[in-house]
C-alpha cells in the first residue's frame, strides 16, 4: 500500500490564504478518477473546484464551512478504501511524545506547528517535515499578531479568513494612501424621477446601476479618480472596471463590471443583475471578482444616511451611497487618495455626478 | 647551673610570660576566640628546639603551640601580632594562635592530621639528602587518631627522618587519660619498629640530651624515633574549662621547673628577667597599634571571555592521563608518584600510572592502604617544595582523607598568608556503570566543591589533558581531579556531532564547548562523564532541528560562570546534568550562578539531571535505572525546548 496523496488548498490568488469548504462532491471512501471534481471550495473573491488528481478512493475530514489554509490537505486519496492511515493530531493535553526513529516531524517542526496553529493533517501523505517546511505552509496562514497592550478583561473575537484578507489589504493600502472625503446631497425627488424616465425606457433600474452608468461615463475625465499611486508616482487606470460591493448573508464580494464606460444603461442593469445573482449562487469567478479600477458601496438599503468609504487596493477613489433623510436629501460620499487629487477637484466630480444622477425636469 | 640550662630556663620565661599575657588580654576581652597555653610544659618545647638544627630542620607543632614557636624563632612579636589578628603577625593575622608559619616551622588545629604532614616534610629532607630532619609535637590525645598509625607505619616503612615527640601531659582536653587510653604509650610506636625513648620536663637537663641524642639518630639513621616526654599542664587546657583535682595541679605546680627556677634566688637574674617581660610588653604595645590585614574581596580575574581551537590529546584519556604524568616525572625533579598498587607491574587499579616506576623508580612509589597518611605526606612533601601526586583508586574513598584536604591542603596557603605553596595533586576515579556498587560508583564532586583553596577539576570526554597538567605544574595551592572510569577509554579528538564545532575558554582549566554553527536552543552544562551523553543527545537531536550548546566545565569549584552566562543569554534554556546523586548537588551551583548572571530576555527555564538520591546498585540494570541516561537528558532537552 503506498502513502496516500494529499490534495492540497490551491492558491488561487495572492491574496487569499484561507479556503472555506463549500460542499463535498464525494462522500468519504468514494472510488474517484482522476480529475474528477472532489470539493468546491470558496475563497474571499470566488469559488472554484478541486479535482482528485489520480484515481483511487477518496477521504477527508473538513466538513462544509470549515477554513483551512492555502497549502493545507483538503482530501486524499488512496489506492484501497481501507482504513485511511494518517497520524492523529497530538493531543494538546497530553505531554508531546519523544520523537521516535522514523518520526516524520522534527521537534522544530512541532513546535513551530503549535505556535502556528499547524497540526499533522495539514502535513499528511508527505516525508519527513522539517522547520522550512512547517514556515512554508505557516507562511500561506499567517494570522495577524497579537496586538500589545491588550486591556484587561478583553475578549478576543474570531475574524474570518476572508476578514483577515480584507484587513490586511486595507493596511497595506492605508500604510500609503493619504484619504480624504467628501460628500454632496443629491435631491431625492430628482434622482427618483431619472429612476422612474429611465425605467419606462429601459426597465426597472436601482439607484446604485444608474450611479454606476454615469460614474463610468465621467471617469474618463477624472483619471486621477480611477487611478492608482505606486512606485512613487500617481497612475490612472486604462479602462473604467467598476466594483460594487455586495454583501447579501455570505462574505462581502465585490464584483467587477469591465469596461462599464462602453456599456449602456440597460447592460450595466444587466451586468450588475447577473453578477449579484451569481454572488447569490456562490458562482463568482475570480475573473468576475479582480480588475475592478473604482469601487461603489450602496449603504441605502440599511438606512444610512451617511458614511466614510474606504479605499480598496490599487484604487484612488471609492463612491458611497446614503439613504435618504427626511429633508428629501440623500448623500454622495467620496472617499479619494489625496496623493492624486484634491478636495476641490472631488468636489467638482461630485458636482457633475449629481447633475448626471438628477433629472433636471423632475 | 651551668649557662645553657639557665638559657632555656629564661627562654621558658619568654614563653610563660608571653602567654600569661595573652591570658590576661583575653581576661580583658582584647582577643577573640580562644588560645591554648603550654603553661607547665614549656621545657619540652625548649629542649626540643636546642636538640634541632634551625638551619636544616623543621618542627611541626599543634594547636599547642606558642612554647615551640618562641623556643623555635625566639620571635614574640611575631607570635603577639599574629595573635592579636594584626597584619605584623607572623601568618598577617589570618592564623591565629592555632596556625603558625615561619623558617621551619608549621602548626595546625587539627588533631592527627600534622603527624603525615610532619612525616611528608620528612620525606622531602630525606629527598634533598642534606641531613634534614623533621620533628612532629603531638599530645597524649592525639593517640586516638588513626592517621597516627597510618603514618607511623609509613615513616617506619620508608626509613622517614621524623622525630617524633609525644608530651604526654595525661589530659586530652579534659578528660583524663585513665578513661581515654588502652595499653602502653611506647608500645604503639614499638609496634611499628620505631626506636622510642621517655623523658620527662622535670629533669630538663636529661630531657635535652635525650632529644639531642633522638635527634641524632633520626638525622644519623635516617629512620624515625618515637620519645615520650611526660609533663603536666598548669593552666587549663583551653580558658575556664578545667575540671581537674585543685590539689593535683598544685602538686604539679609547686614542681614546675620553672616555678622551681624562679623561686630559687640564689640562680635568678631578676635583671634578664625583667628585659624579658619588658620584651613583651613592648611586642604588645606594638601589635596594638599595628594595622589589620586588608582582606576586601580580590577582582576575580578578566571580564573578558576569550576562547581557542583545542588542541586534542591523541589516543584514549588514560594515555593521555599515563604521558603528562611521564612527562612531568621526566621534565620535574620534584615530581613524585604516590598510591595504592602504582607501581609496575600492575600499574594502578585502572592503569593509569603504568610502567612510570620502570622509568622513575625512586619516584613512583606504592604506598599501604592509607588515603588520610599519603594525603597528609603529600601535604608535608608540598611544603617542603615536592610536587606530589596521589592516586587515590576510587573516588569514594575520598571520605578517609577529606581532613587532609579540608583542613590541611585547602588551608595551608591561604592560613599562612601566602607564605606556603600547598600544591598537592589528588587524582581519583569516580563514576559507575562498571558494576561497582555503592561504596566505587559514587560521583562526590559535591562534598568536595565550594573549599576555598581547593581547586576541584573534573574531567569530561574532551577534556585538555596535556594541557591541564601543564598548568597545574604553576599552582601553589591543592588541586582534585576527578577522573572517570568510563571515560578513561575515550579519546578527546572523536569526531563532533555534525554541525557542531569544537572550542575552548583561554583559561588555564578551560570550559569546553561543543557550538553549534546554528543559532543554539538549549544551554547544556554537562560534568564529567555525562559530556558523552550530552554530545550523543545533541547528535540525536540534530535530526529534530534542536542546537544544543553544550558546555563541559573542567573547573567546577572555582567555576567560571561567563560562558554560561554568554550562553543562556542567547538560550533562556539550560539543562545541567550530572553524575552525582540528585538535589544540593553541582546543578545547584550552575543555576544559581546562571540566574545572578542572566542576561537574557524572559525567563530563564532550568531543569537538572542527576542520579537517583539513593545508593548506587552493584547489578548492572538496577544501576542504569538509578544513574542519569541519555534518554533522561534527551527528554528534558525536548520538554526545555518545547516551553
Amino acid at each position: 500500500m503506498s502513502e496516500p496523496i494529499a490534495v492540497r488548498v490551491p492558491q488561487i490568488n495572492p491574496n487569499d490564504e484561507h479556503a472555506v469548504v463549500v460542499r463535498w462532491h464525494v462522500a468519504k471512501g468514494d472510488r474517484v478518477r482522476a480529475g474528477q471534481p472532489l470539493v468546491t471550495l470558496e475563497t474571499t473573491k470566488t469559488t472554484f473546484d478541486v479535482d482528485a488528481p489520480s484515481d483511487g478512493y477518496a477521504f477527508f475530514e473538513h466538513e462544509p464551512n470549515a477554513e483551512l489554509a492555502v497549502g493545507a490537505p483538503v482530501a486524499w486519496i488512496a489506492d484501497n478504501d481501507g482504513p485511511l492511515q494518517i497520524a492523529a493530531p497530538a493531543s494538546a493535553a497530553a505531554a508531546p511524545p519523544a520523537s521516535e526513529p522514523g518520526e516524520r516531524f522534527t521537534r522544530k517542526a512541532r513546535k513551530l506547528m503549535k505556535e502556528r496553529g499547524l497540526s499533522e493533517v495539514d502535513f499528511a501523505g508527505d516525508g519527513k517535515v522539517d522547520a522550512d517546511a512547517v514556515e512554508r505552509v505557516a507562511a500561506r496562514a499567517t494570522k495577524p499578531a497579537a496586538t500589545a497592550r491588550v486591556p484587561p478583561g478583553a475578549v478576543p473575537l474570531e475574524l474570518s479568513p476572508s476578514k483577515i484578507t480584507e484587513i490586511q489589504t486595507l493596511k497595506r493600502v492605508h500604510e500609503q494612501a493619504v484619504p480624504s472625503t467628501v460628500a454632496a446631497a443629491l435631491r431625492v425627488d430628482r434622482l427618483e424621477a431619472r429612476l422612474r424616465r429611465e425605467g419606462a425606457e429601459h426597465g426597472p433600474v436601482s439607484a446604485l446601476e444608474l450611479a454606476l452608468y454615469e460614474t463610468a461615463r465621467l471617469l474618463p475625465e477624472w483619471p486621477e479618480l480611477n487611478g492608482f499611486y505606486s512606485d512613487g508616482r500617481a497612475w490612472a487606470h486604462s479602462t473604467v472596471a467598476i466594483g460594487f460591493a455586495v454583501n447579501l448573508g455570505r462574505s462581502l464580494r465585490v464584483p467587477v463590471v469591465k469596461d462599464a464606460g462602453t456599456l449602456s444603461l440597460r447592460e450595466v442593469a444587466r451586468a450588475v443583475r447577473n453578477l449579484t445573482l451569481r454572488y447569490m449562487r456562490e458562482e463568482l469567478t475570480i475573473d468576475e471578482l479582480t480588475g475592478g479600477t473604482f469601487t461603489i458601496t450602496d449603504l441605502s438599503g440599511e438606512g444610512v444616511v451617511h458614511f466614510v468609504p474606504v479605499l480598496n487596493e490599487r484604487q484612488s477613489a471609492i463612491l458611497g451611497l446614503c439613504a435618504a433623510r427626511n429633508d428629501g436629501s440623500r448623500d454622495l460620499v467620496l472617499t479619494f487618495d489625496h496623493r492624486l487629487s484634491d478636495g476641490m477637484r472631488a468636489a467638482r466630480f461630485l458636482a457633475a455626478l449629481r447633475a448626471r444622477l438628477e433629472d433636471a425636469t423632475g | 647551673m651551668n649557662l645553657e640550662t639557665r638559657g632555656h630556663l629564661h627562654t621558658a620565661y619568654l614563653v610563660r610570660t608571653v602567654e600569661e599575657q595573652l591570658l590576661q588580654l583575653f581576661a580583658d576581652g582584647k582577643l577573640s576566640g580562644t588560645t591554648h597555653t603550654c603553661i607547665g610544659q614549656e621545657m619540652a618545647a625548649v629542649a626540643l628546639a636546642a636538640a634541632l638544627d634551625r638551619r636544616r630542620d623543621v618542627v611541626v607543632s599543634n594547636h599547642r603551640c606558642h612554647g615551640h614557636y618562641l623556643a623555635w624563632t625566639d620571635d614574640p612579636d611575631g607570635l603577639l601580632a599574629e595573635v592579636m589578628g594584626k597584619a605584623t603577625g607572623v601568618c598577617g593575622g589570618l592564623g591565629g594562635s592555632q596556625h603558625l608559619s615561619a623558617a621551619g616551622f608549621f602548626s595546625n588545629g587539627i588533631q592527627g592530621g600534622i603527624v603525615p604532614v610532619a612525616a611528608g616534610l620528612a620525606f622531602a629532607r630525606k629527598l634533598a639528602a642534606g641531613g634534614g630532619i623533621a620533628a612532629v609535637c603531638i599530645g597524649d590525645g592525639t593517640l586516638g587518631e588513626g592517621v597516627v598509625y597510618e603514618t607511623l607505619n609509613i615513616a617506619a616503612k620508608w626509613n622517614l627522618p621524623l622525630l617524633i615527640v609525644l608530651e604526654n601531659n595525661l589530659y586530652a582536653q579534659s578528660t583524663s587519660q585513665s578513661e581515654t587510653l588502652a595499653g602502653d604509650i611506647c608500645a604503639r610506636a614499638a609496634a611499628f619498629g620505631i626506636a622510642t625513648f621517655h623523658g620527662d620536663t622535670w629533669r630538663h637537663e636529661d630531657l635535652t640530651a635525650l632529644l639531642r641524642s633522638a635527634a641524632a639518630t633520626v638525622r644519623g639513621d635516617c629512620r624515625p624515633v618515637f620519645v615520650r616526654v611526660d609533663t603536666y599542664r598548669l593552666a587549663a587546657h583551653s580558658k575556664g574549662d578545667d575540671d581537674r583535682d585543685p590539689q593535683e595541679i598544685d602538686r604539679y605546680r609547686r614542681r614546675d621547673p620553672l616555678n622551681q627556677f624562679l623561686a630559687n634566688d640564689d640562680n635568678v637574674d631578676e635583671p634578664e628577667l625583667a628585659s624579658i617581660r619588658d620584651r613583651v610588653a613592648r611586642a604588645i604595645e606594638r601589635a596594638a597599634q599595628a594595622p589589620v590585614l586588608d582582606v576586601a574581596p580580590r577582582s576575580s580575574g578578566a571580564a573578558v571571555l576569550s576562547w581557542r581551537r583545542p588542541s586534542p590529546d591523541a589516543g584514549t584519556q588514560l594515555a593521555a592521563i599515563n604521558r603528562a604524568l611521564g612527562d612531568w616525572l621526566t621534565e620535574d625533579p620534584c615530581a613524585l608518584l604516590l598510591g595504592e598498587d602504582v607501581r609496575s607491574p600492575y600499574g594502578g587499579a585502572f592503569k593509569a600510572t603504568r610502567g612510570l616506576s620502570d622509568d622513575h623508580p625512586d619516584r613512583v612509589l606504592n604506598t599501604p592502604i592509607s588515603e588520610a597518611g599519603i594525603v597528609g605526606i603529600a601535604n608535608g612533601l608540598a611544603l617542603g617544595g615536592r610536587r606530589p601526586v596521589v592516586e587515590i583508586m576510587f573516588g569514594d574513598f575520598l571520605a578517609l582523607c577529606f581532613d587532609q584536604l579540608l583542613n590541611h591542603a585547602a588551608k595551608f596557603h591561604g592560613m599562612y598568608n601566602g607564605r606556603v605553596s600547598s600544591a598537592i595533586v589528588v587524582r581519583t576515579p569516580m563514576g559507575g556503570g562498571r558494576g561497582y556498587g555503592p561504596t566505587h560508583s559514587q560521583n562526590l564532586e559535591k562534598h568536595l566543591v565550594g573549599v576555598p583553596g581547593l581547586s576541584v577539576l573534573v574531567l569530561h570526554g574532551r577534556a585538555p589533558i596535556a594541557s591541564l597538567y601543564r598548568a597545574l605544574r604553576a599552582s601553589v595551592e591543592p588541586t582534585l581531579i576527578i577522573e572517570n572510569k568510563l571515560l578513561y577509554r575515550e579519546r578527546a579528538d572523536a569526531a563532533l556531532p555534525p554541525g557542531y564545532e569544537l572550542i575552548e575558554t583561554t583559561e588555564p582549566y578551560p570550559t569546553t564547548v561543543l557550538r553549534p554553527k546554528s543559532e543554539p536552543d538549549v544551554t547544556v552544562v554537562a560534568f564529567g562523564r555525562m559530556s558523552l551523553l550530552a554530545e550523543q543527545v545533541a547528535a540525536e537531536l540534530v535530526a529534530e532541528e534542536i542546537a544544543l550548546e553544550l558546555l563541559f566545565p573542567l573547573s567546577v569549584s572555582p567555576l567560571d560562570a561567563r560562558p554560561l552566562h554568554e550562553s543562556v543569554a542567547r538560550t533562556g534554556k539550560l539543562v545541567v546534568v550530572e553524575e552525582g546523586t540528585a538535589h544540593f548537588d553541582l546543578a545547584s551551583e550552575v543555576v544559581a550562578r546562571a540566574v545572578e548572571g542572566y542576561r537574557g530576555s524572559g525567563r530563564l527555564r532550568v531543569r537538572r539531571i542527576a542520579a537517583q538520591p539513593r545508593p548506587i546498585p552493584s547489578a548492572l540494570a538496577l544501576e542504569l535505572a538509578v544513574l542519569p541516561s541519555a534518554a533522561s537528558l534527551r527528554a528534558a532537552c525536548l520538554e526545555i525546548y518545547d516551553e
